[in-house]
């Protein structure tokens, strides 16, 4: 099987952290990841990117917000 | 479906669903909750149009973003000008600065960040990026769910997102290097 470089690699970037890639494509990424510090390095910084963003854009509804939606809501509509 | 599954599926959705309304109202709350309403009442309305065992997210979130464009309009995409390479932007950029790599960026610079100076950044992304990238970070959802949501295709989503993370690396740098944080490090 091709081995992967590293524009191979770093193409593959955000859809290896997304779990958007087949079982193959992952193994191939992580051969590379296994002998490359630089993409390691690349793909921990994208990585922790992601969780920055995550992490700051998470919501709880409040309090009694989904009673508030549902009240009033008529079966005859 | 009943109003008793109806209720149930709204309850299961709710926290990535105000998220996402949250983002579609540019963080005011107070205005998050009336789309929600607004969509609420929609989707209870045109409940025979869901399929049960399909993507009740997915459908759902298609009427709250529907009823924002219903108040709003739809503003059409700006042409960004941006290149579509995948490359990993702020690690680039925090190399060329100075630092080796193999640093942790949380500690180095992301736990510096104000949470709201992050989401202004998610805020300010065009339109249509910002569609794709509210509904990954905020409802918890795959390439595919959001294609099914915006009724766009997967390929698409991909590309939008990419891009938009990209745009997001450009602002959180330039917030990063604004404050001070990256002198700061660069000559610690
Ligand atoms: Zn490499």
């Amino acid at each position: 099987m091709h081995e992967m470089d590293c524009s191979d690699a770093v193409a593959k970037i955000g859809d290896f952290l997304d779990r958007e890639l087949s079982a193959d494509e992952i193994a191939m990424v992580e051969r590379h990841l296994a002998e490359c510090g630089g993409c390691r390095n690349a793909f921990r910084w994208e990585g922790s990117v992601i969780s920055l963003v995550k992490q700051c854009a998470q919501e709880q509804a409040p309090e009694g917000l989904v009673g508030r939606l549902l009240d009033g809501l008529d079966e005859g509509h | 479906m009943t109003k008793e599954q109806f209720e149930q599926e709204v309850e299961r959705v709710i926290d990535p669903a105000f998220g996402y309304a949250v983002r579609l109202s540019g963080g005011n709350r107070d205005e998050a909750e009336d789309l929600l309403q607004e969509a609420v009442l929609a989707a209870f309305k045109g409940r025979e149009t869901f399929t049960s065992g399909t993507n009740f997210k997915a459908w759902f979130f298609r009427i709250l973003t529907n009823s924002l464009y219903r108040k709003v309009g739809k503003k059409q995409l700006e042409t960004v000008s941006i290149d579509a390479d995948p490359e990993p932007y702020l690690y680039m950029q925090a190399r060329d600065a100075g630092f080796s790599g193999s640093e942790d960026p949380a500690e180095l610079l992301f736990d510096k960040i104000d949470g709201a100076e992050v989401l202004a950044a998610l805020d300010a992304l065009p339109d249509d990026f910002r569609e794709v990238s509210s509904l990954y970070f905020t409802g918890e959802m795959s390439y595919d769910e959001i294609a099914e949501t915006l009724d766009i295709p997967v390929g698409t989503v991909r590309s939008r997102l990419h891009r938009a993370r990209k745009l997001l690396q450009v602002a959180l740098w330039d917030v990063a290097v604004r404050r001070g944080l990256v002198e700061d490090i660069s000559h610690a």
